[in-house]
């Protein structure tokens, strides 16, 4: 069996699209090269069974009537409104509607009930910090604490009050 | 079949839960956390009653909690103001021409005592406000003497 280059050749040169100088050459080889030239026939014969044996199928009417309805039912297809698939209002959907209703309601009773959640002194959200300040940089000021006075003394150096 | 046509009732009861929930409970909360405060300006010295006729004595359970922590011997009472904080809101009151005192209310009988001479704040403290308990803001004077700022929880 020959290669598969030159059985492409001879299958090119069956169908008359080689250029004229390799159209000679391969004209040559098959006048010096037998199994080149039993090929050469081998495909050409099968070309003659394909072309007498193409089954021809025959429309009942006009090409253009034809695929004019192939056109007018793609259109249809275009303008047909997209079906979607009934809901069910199943607990999914009722969920969907009650968490975020949920989320605003408790978001409105805080809001509304601030000040019970501002942070005491129990609370983590107390900022021991913030519990003196002295905004004014010329003054110094401490705390000290008695308990069996049970009072809190802040002393601030300064003698602005009388 | 909806819960409506279940339980005819039940909207109307969480509804209504729902209006104490938003209503009812502020006010609740608020009167519960209402605070009467007692402010006092306290001068101390070694020295006699100074003359001015609105100056008097400090009452004797306050001049001995003083007196058991500082040093001076009699504590005249300047001015003393009574008022009532209700929650998250603050008062300011004036003490003297140059002294004025704000309590905001922060609710747990916390409150946050600012500390204002001649229109600046000079500090700021937050403090739980217990009876019994005192807190003061206080500093030298001129002559050796001092003033206190005394603010305490008070009855009604």
């Amino acid at each position: 069996m020959k290669d598969l280059p030159t059985a492409l050749k001879l299958q090119a040169h069956l169908d008359g699209e080689l250029a004229p100088d390799e159209a000679r050459e391969v004209v040559s080889l098959l006048q010096r090269d037998a199994e080149a030239h039993a090929l050469f026939d081998e495909l050409k014969g099968t070309r003659r069974v394909l072309a007498a044996n193409e089954p021809e199928i025959k429309l009942p009417e006009s090409r253009e009537f034809y695929w004019s309805k192939i056109r007018r039912e793609l259109e249809r297809l275009e303008r047909e409104p997209q079906v979607r698939p009934q809901r069910v209002w199943g607990i999914a959907r009722w969920l969907r509607l009650a968490l975020p209703a949920c989320a605003v309601l408790v978001f409105a009773v805080v809001m509304l009930h601030r000040p019970a959640f501002a942070p005491g002194p129990g609370s983590p959200l107390f900022a021991v910090g913030d519990e003196i300040e002295t905004p004014l940089e010329e003054l110094n000021s401490f705390t000290f604490r008695s308990e069996s006075a049970r009072m809190t003394v802040v002393w601030v150096s300064d003698s602005f009050v009388n | 079949m909806s819960l409506n046509h279940r339980h005819p009732f039940f909207l109307h009861g969480l509804l209504a839960l729902l209006a104490f929930g938003l209503t009812g409970l502020p006010s609740a909360f608020a009167a519960k956390d209402d605070l009467h405060v007692q402010a006092q300006l306290v001068w101390g010295t070694d020295g006699d009653k100074p003359p001015d006729p609105d100056v008097k004595r400090l009452d004797e359970a306050t001049r001995k909690k003083l007196g058991s922590v500082f040093k001076w011997k009699n504590y005249f009472e300047v001015d003393r103001q009574n008022f009532k904080v209700t929650l998250s809101t603050k008062k300011r009151v004036r003490l003297s021409p140059k002294c004025e005192v704000e309590v905001e209310n922060l609710g747990e009988s916390q409150v946050e005592v600012k500390l204002f001479g001649e229109g600046k704040m000079v500090v700021k403290k937050r403090q739980v406000l217990k009876a019994g308990e005192l807190l003061i803001l206080a500093g030298d004077d001129k002559n050796q003497n001092a003033w206190f700022v005394i603010i305490t929880p008070s009855s009604r």
